[in-house]
């Protein structure tokens, strides 16, 4: 009888021994940087509806009128709190007219005497509150990923192809690219999305690229959705991996068929025109753009 | 990264089954067919034959004018005591009846003579409203014959569920229904089944029966003298919730259709993806792909159809 339960309590302690030591281990890589995938289950990224569409804007469910999307990537890492939305880019979608452009935001454009990218530390509402007053917008929906929910939200779609467009070689980002196609893993595409310093402009060419880059992973993501188990791949995915605030994952595949219905080729990538400084103005046509993207999520005009 | 262990699938892992086609060969899909289209409803009788070819669950009708007596022979022989038999092409041509040949013994006659007033009966019964019934008789169609179970992938947000042999059925029944409404009966009888709009849901009806109503049936072939029909396996999968709830479930197949109409030889290939969603304890088309080609004596023509939810993608 002793030796039994003398038995069972060295068995207890040795498991207990090793789940300590696996945590620490974890842990201490994590502190150090080491990205460690942990299980599944873990939040990649949040999707918020903001204001749900009105039942005359919709057809069985689906959005028939414009809408916006604000896609924030913010500075979240081990180390590095509060969020900050440092990518900063609005699709507009046009259900009827089957087309959507792509409005960048550099993240140090002036609002409200602040740098826009401070709203997402405040929570993603007050992010799109911002941008949307920005743009003269109301924005339905934000999807808000962090550093690491980006590294692998991109290596959960097996990467992704970037055509890079010019050369890159910044050991602060960690991007090392020449021209041309490259498949990116999820620590590739942080760097490619994070180089700044390659650029005169700095952030509002960075920002454009980041553009490029969500394009090339639209092209990428069409492709693989162009059946139903490719969509229903991706839908679970993110049933694992997102955090869904007022939206189901019903939304997210009617969602996902009209956005990967759309040709990212037509898709303009526009940047606001912005003036130089610290806290960037905007620029002198930015009033128009605006415009012309409000009124049906489209930009026709060229800016 | 997904974690598994040896006794449990990880929470979001895919599980891939694949199912052995159940075995065509001497399948027998004549009773159906013919209790579906009444001889007389459209002056024209049909015959059914089995056949099996690789990857393919094939099935032949034939509803021309040409050689009807022939054809009605055929079709009562058919309707003999053994019902769910067919007959073989050769067995008919022993029986065969051509005028000024030499007379037939007299059991043959007698023969002949039940299975005229046979036919002569069915012709008087048939009717639109038996027409109508009939082809909502989908279980026992020739689409259950043509259409069987080639795969089976889940995909889940959670824990994947347990899906049952009769959830995939009772899917694939569905598909089975729009086949059977949307393209043999049109093909067969020149109109639209019955029940084609309730397949889908709210969300694309509205479409199914407007603008994608081309690529979605056959309506515009029409009335053909007779066809054969081709299916692939059907590849189904499925998507469930973090909870295990399935929320959809997709079919996909091909199918192919030669046909004879009365200017012609006619080609259809038609590419199918229907999602359907739950609806009770039924399964509504919530979303489509389908594009087919069609070749008459005129043109080729190739139309599709993509939607979901009221969306255009």
């Amino acid at each position: 009888m002793r030796r039994r339960l003398r038995r069972a309590l060295m068995l207890c302690g040795a498991s207990v021994a090793l789940a300590a030591t696996l945590l620490a281990g974890i842990a201490g890589a994590w502190l150090a940087g080491i990205h460690v995938p942990i299980a599944s289950g873990a939040t990649y990224l949040r999707v918020t509806k903001l204001h749900p569409i009105a039942a005359a804007d919709r057809i069985g469910g689906g959005p028939a009128q414009p809408f916006f999307i604000l896609l924030v990537g913010n500075d979240s890492r081990p180390g590095v709190g509060g969020a900050r939305g440092d990518a900063l880019h609005v699709l507009g979608v046009n259900p009827a007219m089957h087309r959507a452009s792509l409005l960048d935001i550099p993240r140090d454009t002036c609002w409200n005497g602040d740098k826009i990218n401070v709203g997402n530390t405040h929570s993603p509402r007050a992010q799109a509150d911002d941008v949307g007053g920005l743009l003269g917008i109301s924005i339905s929906y934000v999807v808000d990923v962090d550093f690491d929910g980006f590294i692998h939200l991109v290596d959960g779609v097996g990467g992704v192809n970037v055509n890079v467009p010019t050369v890159m070689h910044d050991t602060y980002s960690g991007a090392y690219f020449d021209p041309g196609v490259h498949h990116m893993s999820g620590l590739d595409a942080l760097a490619f999305s994070r180089d700044r310093h390659d650029f005169p402009q700095s952030d509002i060419i960075r920002t454009h690229n980041q553009g490029l880059l969500l394009l090339d992973a639209m092209r990428q993501l069409r492709a693989q959705m162009q059946d139903a188990p490719g969509e229903f791949k991706l839908l679970a995915l993110l049933g694992r991996h997102a955090q869904l605030d007022g939206i189901g994952i019903k939304d997210l595949y009617r969602l996902g068929r009209l956005a990967f219905s759309l040709n990212p080729d037509q898709i303009q990538n526009i940047t606001i025109p912005v003036t130089n400084g610290g806290c960037l103005g905007l620029g002198g046509n930015a009033g128009a753009l605006f415009a012309d993207f409000r009124d049906d999520g489209v930009v026709e005009a060229p800016h | 990264m997904v974690v598994s262990s040896a006794s449990a699938p990880a929470r979001g892992t895919m599980r891939t089954e694949r199912m052995t086609p159940a075995a065509r060969t001497g399948v027998r899909a004549g009773t159906s067919s013919r209790g579906r289209h009444p001889v007389s409803s459209h002056h024209a009788a049909t015959r059914s034959r089995s056949a099996t070819s690789t990857g393919f669950a094939s099935r032949s009708s034939s509803f021309g004018l040409d050689g009807l007596f022939d054809e009605r022979f055929r079709n009562a022989k058919a309707k003999t005591p053994a019902r769910s038999r067919s007959v073989s092409p050769r067995r008919w041509q022993a029986v065969r009846v051509v005028p000024g040949s030499a007379p037939a013994p007299a059991p043959v006659r007698a023969a002949t003579a039940f299975l005229v007033a046979a036919i002569a009966v069915a012709s008087c019964s048939g009717s639109k409203h038996n027409a109508a019934t009939n082809t909502s008789n989908s279980d026992a169609s020739r689409s259950t014959k043509l259409l069987v179970i080639g795969s089976f992938d889940l995909e889940s947000a959670g824990t994947p569920p347990k899906v049952s042999d009769a959830t995939k059925n009772s899917v694939l029944a569905m598909a089975r229904k729009y086949v059977e409404v949307s393209v043999l009966d049109p093909l067969t009888t020149g109109r639209m089944g019955t029940g084609y709009s309730t397949l889908f849901d709210p969300g694309v009806r509205a479409a199914a029966i407007g603008p994608d109503k081309a690529a979605l049936t056959d309506l515009e072939i029409g009335k053909t003298r007779s066809f054969d029909e081709q299916a692939s396996p059907v590849a189904l999968s499925a998507l469930s919730d973090a909870g295990g709830a399935i929320l959809y479930f997709a079919t996909k197949f091909s199918l192919e259709i030669k046909a004879t109409r009365a200017d012609g030889p006619v080609t259809i290939k038609r590419s199918v993806e229907l999602t359907f969603a739950p609806s009770g304890k039924s399964w509504l088309v919530t979303a489509y792909r389908v594009s087919v080609a069609r070749t008459t004596p005129q043109a080729t023509t190739t139309t599709t159809a993509h939607r979901s939810g009221g969306t255009s993608p």
